[in-house]
């Protein structure tokens, strides 16, 4: 089945990839990001100086959460403060892996043998009994998923806490795996179904029998997309998304008339690994390519993996301009030293960076044309300049969903995506405001004391655009 | 003033206003090749001589702001100006109207949106002050080849089918000579193949606004295929009506401009209806070469409330194009259930 994204742009960028997953390299030392979601405060679980094995917790959740895990053995060096793209400031675990984290230290994940019983996550060791992982209820699922830690790409939100939002409401018909990559440079959803096929599957059917809904598996049409999956996955039908960028509204007419929802090829992965292996998720699958990178690769990468490192290992060459996390159109600047976190699915690196002489609007209509929301970006550009937020609301600046069409068809080089989300923000914010009768509250300056890593001590939202 | 951080996306399509401007100059040199083959080597001199006069017009403006040289948008409406100028006109007036219209335009770009094309304007002002000049079009004949040189030349002149349907007569022209464009009239503007040519290529590579000259056209067409008055048959008709006073032309390389034209999609398509029907009126009233510009200059003059309307219309909430997939996706669904249904064994 085959549907079709007809507002957006079409890309016209020649590339290729090996679309099988290769284990990244494990660098000397990894910055675990001690917090990947906003508002997620967490206490630490070890001191630093002390020796880590795989798969040991880290951090722990402050009530209702999840845990962070160690990514592999080494010993705990110190919390650092870094830049992660799209999170701002975070606080770090400086993790020496050296030859002592090389070898395993902890014991290897062996699948249970008793097809009863619970483990604990102590050690590194299990999350779910066997028995019955082929097939668990929902309250069983959302405790697996959060006791593994596992992110969903398409949205950097927590599984599990997608998953709780469904307890004692209706539930969706169908449950599909997201796998599309739309966006140039993108192929990690495709080598992910491409390498781990199996598992994609088994979390995807492990989905649709918590929540009693049919599977399918929704993928951007391509040569090796219907080569590798054909109309039928392992016995999951696939919907194919041809036509231009963004796929995402042409995937959310469809899922609306089949009263569908969406889960990330990856997080369906982890958490069939989660609930057969019992092993949480340290790793993230993303692509990293770019005019900048000698070999475009597919890469399982454990987390705190620095961006340079990757770059390294997929031999980037030249001087790279500038490196997009999660997507060309719709990422972050990343610096070389940012650690990566799991919403992130693409690395960019770019060497040649075009930018088009800014001029004042043309009148072209090109953005209009382009917007897939059926927006007028360039009314909401004079809207944002002249910061009228009745006129931002009458365009219907809460609509625009930051694909960037806009921008990248504009001749005259005017910022209208940035213009557009910040717009969208704002209207945000004010209507927060309206609702709770107040001023929405300011991010602290300064953490409020020391001890607990906590997420609040990250720069909030004001950053989010501008922190590079 | 509002700050706004730079972000996503890393990527762009890499068309620039220089290129949109580059492309319209491109697209402007086949209906000079033309009209080189249909008047001779006049027509190549009064093009060149009205580019360079705007183009050095506006690069001396530009110069006295300490700014930059102009670019090709000012030799291009230069050369549109002469080209909507008939090959019989004095050598000065084109490079008057190529001056005037880049003078114009350098002036309309700081306002916050032009209210007219420059050239249209200064069409119409030629029409208006240079009638004897601008409403006069040689016969096209080889023995009728004006001198390269020199003032006004002395040439057997013709009748425009514009006059024509004016008068109510059936034009003799056969549908090769209106396709390839040896019809009196202006240099540029007679080959309605070559025009539309043009056209494909200007909406290929996103240069003029489809909707607008699809709407302008489609609006003439379908009152040409009705109101018959050159009595000629309504296939012919419709093809006199696109013919007749650069009409064709003027859809495509001034009513379709970006800049003047509104910039939301179903806006253009009004705008393009409102200036074929305006067009169209006026012809019936009995306005017979100006028509074209005149409606024009007033369609742009309604663009921006077009605009205005259009975004009125939406209310600020997301369109929703999805909606004919949906409801063809539901009737597939339903029907798949159908059959499903279908092969369920009866009950007895």
């Amino acid at each position: 089945m085959q549907i079709f994204a007809r507002k957006g742009v079409n890309f016209y960028q020649n590339w290729t990839i090996n679309l099988m997953v290769e284990p990244a390299r494990l660098p000397a030392e990894l910055i675990v990001p001690l917090s990947v979601i906003k508002g997620e405060a967490l206490e630490l679980a070890v001191q630093p100086g002390t020796d880590l094995v795989k798969n040991q917790p880290l951090a722990q959740p402050q009530g209702d959460g999840s845990p962070v895990y160690a990514p592999c053995a080494g010993r705990f060096a110190e919390i650092v403060e870094r830049r992660l793209p799209g999170l701002g400031k975070t606080p770090c675990a400086r993790i020496l892996v050296g030859e002592e984290g090389t070898r395993e230290a902890s014991p290897a994940p062996q699948p249970p043998t008793r097809r009863t019983g619970r483990y604990s996550l102590e050690g590194g060791a299990r999350i779910e009994e066997r028995k019955g992982a082929s097939s668990l209820n929902l309250r069983r699922l959302i405790e697996v998923a959060k006791r593994a830690a596992i992110v969903d790409e398409i949205d950097g939100q927590r599984l599990w806490k997608k998953l709780a939002a469904l307890e004692g409401q209706r539930k969706p018909a169908a449950v599909y795996a997201y796998g599309v990559d739309d966006q140039p440079y993108m192929a990690a959803a495709l080598g992910t179904l491409a390498s781990f096929g199996r598992e994609v599957v088994g979390g995807l059917n492990l989905l649709g029998q918590a929540l009693s809904a049919s599977t399918g598996i929704l993928c951007r049409q391509s040569r090796e997309a219907a080569a590798l999956l054909a109309e039928d996955y392992m016995g999951v039908p696939v919907v194919y998304i041809s036509g231009k960028y963004p796929s995402l509204p042409a995937a959310e007419a469809y899922l609306e008339v089949v009263r569908g929802m969406r889960f990330g090829v990856g997080a369906c992965m982890h958490l069939c690994r989660a609930a057969e292996e019992g092993v949480p998720q340290t790793t993230s699958i993303l692509t990293v390519a770019g005019d900048g990178v000698q070999t475009p690769l597919n890469l399982e990468v454990p987390l705190g993996v620095s961006v340079g490192d990757l770059l390294e290992q997929c031999g980037a060459f030249g001087v790279i301009q500038r490196v997009a996390a999660g997507g060309i159109m719709t990422g972050r600047i990343a610096g070389p030293q940012s650690p990566l976190h799991p919403g992130i699915t693409a690395l960019t690196a770019q060497s040649e960076v075009f930018q088009p002489p800014k001029s004042a609007c043309v009148g072209c209509g090109r953005c209009a044309a382009a917007c897939p929301a059926g927006l007028a970006p360039f009314r909401l550009y004079q809207a944002a300049r002249k910061n009228v937020p009745a006129q931002m609301e009458a365009l219907g600046g809460k609509n625009c969903m930051g694909c960037g069409c806009c921008s990248y068809v504009c001749p005259a080089g005017l910022p209208l995506t940035s213009c557009a989300q910040w717009v969208r923000r704002r209207l945000e914010e004010s209507g927060k405001k309206a609702k709770t009768g107040r001023k929405p509250p300011k991010a602290p300056k300064r953490p409020a004391k020391e001890p607990a890593v906590t997420a609040a001590g990250r720069k909030e939202d004001k950053g989010h655009d501008e922190n590079r | 003033m509002t700050k706004i951080g730079k972000t996503a996306p890393f990527l762009h399509s890499g068309d620039t206003v220089r290129s949109i401007e580059g492309d319209m100059l491109i697209a402007l040199l086949p209906p000079v090749v033309i009209a080189v083959m249909k008047s001779g080597f006049r027509s190549l001199f009064l093009c060149a001589l009205s580019a360079a006069a705007a183009w050095v017009a506006a690069s001396a403006l530009l110069f006295l702001f300490k700014r930059k040289l102009a670019g090709p948008a000012a030799a291009g409406v230069g050369l549109l100006v002469a080209l909507l100028c008939p090959v019989s006109a004095p050598w000065w007036l084109p490079a008057l109207g190529g001056t005037a219209a880049a003078l114009l335009q350098i002036l309309f770009g700081l306002l916050p949106r032009p209210p007219f094309h420059p050239a249209a304007l200064i069409w119409l002002l030629l029409g208006v002050f240079f009638p004897s000049y601008m409403h006069s079009f040689p016969a096209v004949s080889a023995d009728n080849i004006p001198p390269v040189f020199g003032g006004p030349p002395a040439l057997e002149q013709g009748v425009s089918i514009a006059h024509l349907l004016q008068l109510q007569v059936r034009p003799p022209h056969g549908l090769s000579q209106l396709l390839v464009g040896n019809i009196p009239g202006a240099m540029g503007t007679t080959s309605l193949l070559l025009i539309a040519a043009c056209a494909v290529y200007l909406i290929y590579r996103r240069a003029i606004a489809w909707q607008a000259a699809a709407g302008m056209t489609g609006i003439c067409a379908l009152l040409g295929l009705l109101v018959d008055r050159g009595d000629a048959g309504p296939g012919w008709s419709m093809l006199f009506e696109l013919s007749a006073a650069g009409f064709l032309f003027a859809a495509v390389y001034v009513a379709a401009a970006p800049g003047v034209s509104p910039r939301l999609p179903f806006a253009r398509l009004l705008y393009g209806v409102l200036c074929g029907a305006l067009t169209m009126i006026f012809r019936y009233l009995g306005m017979e070469n100006s028509c074209v510009p005149a409606a024009i200059l007033l369609a742009q003059l309604a663009s921006p409330p077009l605009d205005r309307l259009v975004l009125y219309m939406r209310q600020g909430e997301q369109r929703d194009f999805y909606r004919p997939q949906k409801w063809l996706l539901v009737r597939y669904l339903q029907k798949k259930q159908g059959r499903k249904g279908g092969s369920k064994p009866r009950k007895r």
